[in-house]
């Protein structure tokens, strides 16, 4: 039995297509169903309906053998005991900067309040420019509002909500996709079944 | 006296004790496991707790020194370290002893401690029990040290498991033809570990390197699967364009494929090109051992030539570690075999009676009747029988009450 952890929302409704385009559908809507473990109409294969930031841990630990998640996730966890084989091409999204003025090139210090700290961390430091990250996990424009931090870095889909809080639109951090992740030891062990999964996804990607 | 501000039974994140019956279950494998070295001629060896910091991290320092618990002597005020590994430690003593000369075989059963809690261990308080074999370069102390971990796991009670073997030197003399930066190196490394197959054709897309060798480069992330796969790729690797170098590692990949079929036909071996486990240590040959059900491996091993070398004595080395913490965790938890249960007397006879049913191997466990103290928890003594004297002698009865 293969398992595959899906992270919820936006991800969940383009990634069900692109599993129906190769002939994996959920016997329940995952949409109407309280279930978070779906069967499907392949007997051997099941999804596990889950947050995104969770997708890797149930991979990582064994107890899903893939997982569908954005990059962004992936990158900002650093997870191990994983293989990311495939660039699904679907829930595109950007970590944008953002804030009231362009970044200054001589500017010294900065403070900036994120959800990817560890991301955005890495992307200053590459810059060579100290920043201090607060770490918030929604809202974010309401940091750069009220004046607790200079800047923001968050997922950017239209830019809309910055417009309306007086926001701009500055730099591209991470540009994101979701990727096919397997877990280490499930690859090695069921190697046939897991080949077979990826490569089907494989041909409609 | 002060109260402590938590719990006085926790212990720190990550840290485990083995309490009954698994402390019993994983001191027979050990006892079973180091038997079976002991008759292959490893020599048993315990290695200190303590350590100077730097000769912990010998040969495997990049991949070690996040892991490895530092402390300073307050005697001297140097560094020292908890050990991580037990493999730096060994090819110290390898190397101290200038004078022997030819194979030196070491096995061990170690406590490692680790600063980091990863998913793939499970705590960070482990106990190792590994061999090591130096003073040969060949395959044929590979496929020695591959056969005990196989033997090994199989006497453990593990069913069923896979070896992945892999081959670094593929991997390293692929990248010697690249001629690549540091930087560049470490990126295309970073992408074949995680088999981002995608990702590593649009860096290769910008390089100017031989077709070949970018042609196997690319071949890597999905050169997955078992020996005929090898011999599927066979015509690709191993032909007189390849790198002469790379072209031996593949070889002898092969032969240990062969090996391993006409010697454990039963076991399930998977070969995996792109593994880069120790990629940084290892000089030759990699494995792993995994469990049916389990999310990660419960054994590494490998070729690590280059250990001694910091220590003055650069010999060809290769073995085993396994996790037997880890290893526990795959197996049905093992019964306490049942006793006897005797009830003291002041009878001149009653020691010798103990004596005689011990040294036929009975576990025999004395109550005393006491006055004062809480009533004995007769559940706990795992007895189903009771030595009582009868008809003017000591005997064993079955016990309907104990159980």
């Amino acid at each position: 039995m293969l398992t595959v952890a899906i992270a919820k929302g936006r991800l969940l409704s383009e990634a069900l297509p692109l599993l129906a385009k190769s002939g994996i559908k959920p016997l329940l809507d995952p949409f109407k169903s309280r279930k978070l473990c779906l069967e499907t109409n392949q007997p051997d294969l099941r999804l596990l309906i889950v947050r995104p930031w969770d997708v890797p841990t149930y991979v990582t630990y064994g107890a899903a053998n893939l997982g569908i998640v954005g990059k962004d996730v992936l990158s900002e966890r650093g997870y191990e005991n994983i293989y990311e084989p495939l660039d699904l091409g679907i829930g595109r999204c950007r970590l944008m900067l953002a804030g009231r003025v362009p970044l200054q090139g001589n500017v010294t210090r900065l403070k900036v309040a994120t959800k990817y700290v560890r991301v955005t961390h890495q992307w200053f430091a590459a810059k060579g420019i100290q920043a201090d990250i607060i770490p918030l996990t929604g809202s974010l424009e309401l940091a750069a509002v009220l004046g607790l931090s200079d800047y923001i870095a968050d997922l950017v889909d239209t830019g809309r909500t910055l417009k309306s809080n007086g926001l701009l639109p500055l730099e591209e951090i991470l540009s994101s996709t979701a990727h096919l992740i397997v877990n280490k030891a499930a690859l090695k062990m069921n190697y046939s079944s897991i080949d077979g999964f990826v490569q089907k996804i494989k041909r409609i990607v | 006296m002060a109260k402590l501000a938590r719990h006085p039974w926790l212990l720190p994140e990550g840290i485990q004790e083995l309490l009954p019956p698994y402390a019993l279950h994983c001191e027979k494998i050990r006892r079973k496991l180091l038997d079976t070295y002991h008759s292959f001629g490893y020599e048993l060896v315990q290695m200190p707790l303590l350590e100077q910091w730097d000769a912990l991290l010998v040969g495997c320092g990049r991949d070690l020194e996040q892991e490895t618990f530092k402390l300073i002597d307050p005697a001297t005020g140097e560094w020292l370290g908890l050990p991580a590994d037990i493999t730096p430690q060994i090819s110290r003593l390898d190397a101290r002893d200038t004078e022997a000369t030819g194979i030196a075989r070491y096995c061990y059963c170690s406590p490692v401690l680790r600063t980091r809690l990863h998913a793939n261990t499970s705590c960070r308080n482990l106990h190792q029990l590994g061999l090591e074999l130096y003073g040969h370069p060949g395959i044929e102390s590979d496929q020695e040290v591959l056969s005990l971990l196989i033997e090994s796991l199989q006497l453990s009670g593990i069913k069923n498991p896979c070896i992945d073997l892999g081959h670094v030197g593929i991997i390293q003399n692929l990248l010697t033809a690249c001629h690549f930066r540091e930087e560049e190196e470490n990126t295309l490394l970073d992408c074949l570990a995680r088999k981002m197959e995608g990702e590593m054709k649009s860096l290769l897309a910008q390089k100017s390197i031989p077709s070949t060798i970018k042609t196997l480069l690319l071949t890597l992330p999905s050169a997955l699967g078992d020996a005929s796969m090898l011999a599927k790729i066979k015509p690709q690797f191993d032909n007189a364009a390849s790198p002469p170098p790379m072209r031996k590692a593949f070889q002898d990949l092969h032969i240990i494929a062969l090996y391993l079929e006409k010697h454990h036909p039963k076991t399930q071996v998977f070969f995996d090109l792109s593994e880069l486990r120790g990629y940084h240590y290892h000089t030759g040959l990699v494995f792993a051992a995994y469990v049916p059900g389990g999310g990660h491996a419960i054994a590494y091993g490998g070729r690590y030539d280059n250990i001694g070398e910091a220590f003055g004595r650069k010999r060809p080395a290769t073995g085993f570690s396994i996790n037997l913490t880890a290893l526990l965790e795959h197996l049905p938890s093992s019964p306490i075999p049942m006793g006897i249960l005797a009830l003291y007397s002041p009878r001149p006879d009653f020691l010798q009676a103990l004596q005689a049913l011990r040294q036929k191997g009975e576990r025999v466990v004395t109550i005393y009747n006491n006055n004062n103290t809480e009533e004995t928890d007769f559940t706990q003594t795992h007895c189903d029988r009771e030595l009582l004297w009868q008809n003017g002698e000591w005997k064993v009865v079955p016990s309907s009450n104990l159980m």
